[in-house]
């Protein structure tokens, strides 16, 4: 299978196959992460999923994250997560916004400081 | 019922409305768009003809001179920029050169003073005219003035003697009532009534005419397509270069403006529509290779925006129809005034009120009871240091820079709409302030503009389409990480200009280099610069090992600086940077008004800008719904507003790529993205993760050829297109869109540089810079986008904090 590392700006192009041992090999790759990438995208593939949650009294809406990369099939769950929340201020980057979301067992948490 | 009713809210409604109100009558004028200066008088030339052109004995003739005649003493009443610049007419060849000797004659009959110049002379006043130019006609008397200006100070300073401005009142009927006065129903069924009709509804002058008189008039719309270069800072031409006429019109020309850009146009070509303002690509095209012929160097980089007006021209006798209509009395014609219909406007209001006025048997007003006020308030940019201290000391939002562009404060923008003809949408701020008229056309200043509008004018979010409640706040505790300031009077080390990601890493890089006094510098109310609207991931790994969001990102660059003790001071504009030492720099802020430091050294940050529709050329209408894809960013991430539901991506630079996906997490549908070129302009990794992880067409070599819709944008058509980019005819396909995002690639922004005298390089369009990151003019450094636009903030925080460890080197060598 081929594909293209999205792990940094220079965007690798991949080759991974399953060989008949079971294992996974990834060629193609210039660095750890790369591999890493390749295996996860070729079993399970993941993402960083980025975006906003409404601040109760508020139009700008605070940025929050994924505190890790979560299953792709995943994303359409987390983004209606995130459209169903509303925090309330002070918030500090890092804060958990929403505890697991999604049944991903991965924590949302705020990327800016409001307050 | 009122004594006058003027039809059309163009230049030449608004300077009859103004002679009119120096008569003991009560006048009113209706406007079918919704602000003055709509039709022909927003999309014109900009010239003041001298009057060599037109055929003696016409009136065209008679009311240019008279007209050019009265531009200084009119441009002063109304406080209104004019200038004398003077016109040539290029001859390339002996051909043209005898039309020039005609010309000439022509000239004389009309009473304009001319000369015929040679080519030596040609050559020596204007270096940048082609070689093949071979004489020339002079035309001293010939000038350059602003058309909306004109147009809405002469609006005001009727408005200011008590005439009435009725917009949105498009003219359906003209009857004459049982009591002989004129009953005027408009489309909504509004109905006005008043004892003399002044028609000067431009393309529509026809129609009302014929509505009341036995003389048909016909109107053709004759479109006329023009480019805008960006300020040009070395005066390319001196004065305005025409080219030798041709029966469609005066043909071509490049003209310096008062704003200081350069504009070139027009074609000439007849259309059924009336109102169809698109540009086309053919029409451009004409354009650019008619332009060539005077000024072979015409850089196609520098075109900030294209636009397109009509001409209403009269096809019975082609020239001014002014006056009563013999068969309608009381009813009077400004019909088929085309060019040179602005220069003409002030000749054309006087003799037709005087017309009126003596119909009516209406006196003049006692000179002493006539206002002069014109609604006029300060341009911050224009004025001397000492009266700006002032002006913001008094009212600090004429401190605060919205449009960076052209230095356009929000009290000139309020005041703008505040007027008594006042702005009520976009467009009308544009005009009456050039707020977005600049390079990037409106892409930083238009989220801050309509929440002024809104908060001005008292309206819902709804009314703009484009709104908010809350004004953005900056990430909180960044904005109170910059509360200290520095002393003016002490000389500061290192000065940095802007506190994003390479203001702050400049500045933090200087104080571990040793210097004691650093200051940064932020326009924003906040520091962090553009990644604070990149919510992202995606920034750090080279940087800190880890993959962090923009606000992320930011926020470990603030809280370095402040840890460092650095000081930041936001909501501060520097205007201007003079050299020598120390070096001194001119800074304006609401609280503290205006502000000179002095200071060693200097690094530049300030980032760079989008590319703005204008400069991708695209033809079609001009419609709201088209953005670039920061300024959509900003709208999303910052503003909680979203611009449209149906989206497609016009480039495919890397936040454009960002866009498609956030607008798709947001609920909006990513049609396409297109891109002209054979590869995504982004990172591969972009197109991986924002289109094709969400099903989102790329489609290389393909462009759009079309935007649609007149209010609001209603589709693009998008080409394929061959070898040399151009669209293969027959691949044309159609999108039902709202929203059109352009993602076309950053320039940095270069104002201040190039004001501080920088030499810059031609291929980056920033400052050039040695291997320690300094320019040509010593103490200067600059780093991150302003010198360069970088794929990576990595890389921006590296070069940077270089340009601030040399900054701090050069002060120490100085002290």
């Amino acid at each position: 299978m081929k594909m293209i590392c999205i792990n940094c700006p220079k965007g690798c192009e991949l080759d991974v196959e399953k060989l008949a041992d079971g294992t996974i090999k990834v060629t193609g790759h210039t660095c750890p992460r790369g591999e890493a990438y390749g295996k996860a995208e070729f079993e399970n593939p993941t993402r960083m999923v980025t975006g906003l949650v409404r601040v109760a009294g508020m139009r700008k809406p605070l940025p929050v994250k994924t505190k890790v990369a979560i299953p792709k099939a995943k994303i359409k769950d987390v983004l209606f997560a995130l459209s169903q929340t509303t925090v309330q201020l002070p918030v500090a980057i890092g804060d958990v916004v929403i505890p697991a979301v999604a049944d991903t067992g991965v924590d949302i948490v705020a990327t800016a400081n409001f307050a | 019922m009122d004594d006058v009713i003027v039809i059309g809210a163009g230049v030449v409604g608004c300077s009859v409305a103004r002679s009119l109100v120096r008569y003991n009558l009560n006048v009113r004028v209706l406007e079918s768009g919704s602000d003055v200066a709509e039709g022909a008088s927003k999309a014109n030339s900009a010239i003041v003809h001298a009057g060599f052109d037109a055929k003696p004995g016409t009136n065209k003739a008679k009311f240019n001179v008279l007209g050019n005649r009265m531009f200084e003493d009119v441009c002063r009443e109304l406080r209104v920029p004019f200038r004398r610049n003077g016109s040539l007419v290029l001859a390339f060849g002996a051909e043209d050169e005898k039309t020039l000797a005609d010309l000439a004659a022509r000239a004389a009959q009309n009473g304009v003073p001319v000369e015929i110049i040679d080519r030596a002379d040609l050559h020596e006043r204007e270096p940048n005219v082609s070689p093949e130019a071979t004489a020339a006609l002079w035309a001293p008397t010939g000038g350059i003035c602003c058309p909306y200006e004109l147009t809405f100070r002469s609006a005001e300073n009727a408005a200011a003697n008590g005439a009435e401005f009725t917009f949105d009142a498009k003219v359906s009927s003209v009857k004459r009532a049982e009591d002989g006065a004129w009953q005027i129903t408009c489309a909504d069924g509004r109905t006005f009534s008043a004892k003399a009709v002044v028609n000067c509804a431009g393309v529509h002058s026809d129609e009302l005419n014929n509505l009341v008189s036995a003389t048909k008039y016909n109107i053709q719309a004759r479109r006329g397509e023009y480019l805008m270069l960006d300020k040009d800072e070395d005066g390319t031409f001196s004065a305005t270069m025409f080219q030798v006429p041709s029966k469609m019109g005066k043909g071509i020309l490049v003209s310096p403006t008062v704003d200081g850009t350069v504009i070139v146009g027009p074609t000439a070509e007849d259309i059924p529509d009336k109102e169809d303002c698109a540009t086309t690509r053919a029409g451009l095209e004409k354009v650019v290779a008619g332009a060539r012929r005077t000024y072979p160097k015409l850089p196609l980089g520098k075109v900030i925006t294209e636009f397109s007006g009509l001409r209403a021209h009269e096809t019975t006798v082609s020239d001014f129809i002014l006056g009563e209509a013999p068969d309608a009395p009381f009813f009077f014609n400004a019909v088929g005034v085309e060019s040179p219909g602005l220069t003409s406007a002030p000749a054309i209001g006087v003799y037709l009120a005087d017309a009126v006025a003596a119909k009516l048997g209406a006196s003049r007003k006692n000179p002493s009871l006539i206002s002069k006020d014109v609604s006029w308030w300060p341009k911050t940019r224009e004025l001397p240091p000492e009266e700006l201290a002032e002006l913001v000391a008094r009212e600090p939002s004429f401190g605060r820079v919205v449009c960076r562009c052209e230095s356009i404060t929000e009290g000139e923008i309020r005041a703008a709409i505040r007027a008594r003809v006042g702005a009520r949408t976009l467009d009308g701020i544009k005009r009456r302030t050039r707020s977005g008229m600049g390079r990037c056309q409106g892409g930083f200043c238009t989220p801050r503009l309509i929440e002024i509008l809104g908060a001005e004018l008292g309206l819902p979010p709804e009314a703009f389409l484009l709104s908010r409640k809350t004004a953005p706040k900056g990430l909180a505790d960044m904005s109170k990480a910059s509360t200290s300031s520095a002393s003016s009077d002490a000389i500061v080390d290192v000065l940095v200009i802007g506190a994003g990601p390479a203001g702050l890493a400049a500045a933090c890089a200087a104080k571990e280099e040793g210097a004691e006094n650093v200051l940064v510098l932020e326009r924003d109310d906040a520091p962090g610069g553009i990644l604070q609207q990149c919510i992202h991931n995606g920034f750090g790994l080279h940087r800190f090992k880890e993959e962090l969001t923009g606000p992320e990102y930011a926020q470990r660059y603030v809280d370095q600086a402040k840890a460092l003790g650095i000081p930041v001071v936001c909501g501060t504009m520097v205007l201007g940077i003079e050299k020598g030492t120390p070096i001194r720099v001119t800074t304006m802020s609401p609280r503290g008004g205006l502000k000179i430091y002095r200071t060693k050294s200097v690094v530049l940050a300030m980032g760079c800008r989008e590319r703005p529709r204008g400069a991708l050329m695209t033809p079609g209408t001009r419609p709201a719904g088209v953005y670039t894809a920061g300024t959509v960013q900003r709208l999303v991430n910052m503003d909680g507003i979203m611009p449209g539901k149906r989206v497609v991506i016009l480039g495919s630079g890397d936040i454009g790529l960002i866009m498609a996906r956030r607008l798709t997490f947001s609920g909006a549908k990513v049609l396409a993205c297109i891109e002209i070129m054979k590869k995504s302009s982004g990172l591969m990794r972009n197109v991986v993760q924002c289109l094709n992880d969400y099903d989102i067409p790329l489609l290389l070599r393909h462009t759009v050829t079309d935007v649609e819709g007149v209010e609001h944008v209603t589709g693009v058509k998008v080409s394929e297109v061959d070898d040399d980019l151009k669209p293969i005819p027959g691949t044309e396909t159609h999108y039902d869109c709202d929203t059109l995002v352009l993602s076309c690639g950053l320039i940095p922004e270069n104002e201040l540089t190039r004001k501080a005298g920088i030499e810059m390089d031609p291929t980056t369009r920033g400052p050039k810079v040695d291997a320690g990151m300094a320019t040509s003019v010593p103490g200067i450094f600059a780093g991150g986008n302003v010198v360069r636009v970088y794929d990576l903030v990595d890389w921006v925080s590296r070069d940077s904090a270089i340009a601030g460890k040399n900054a701090a080197k050069y002060a120490s060598s100085l002290s």
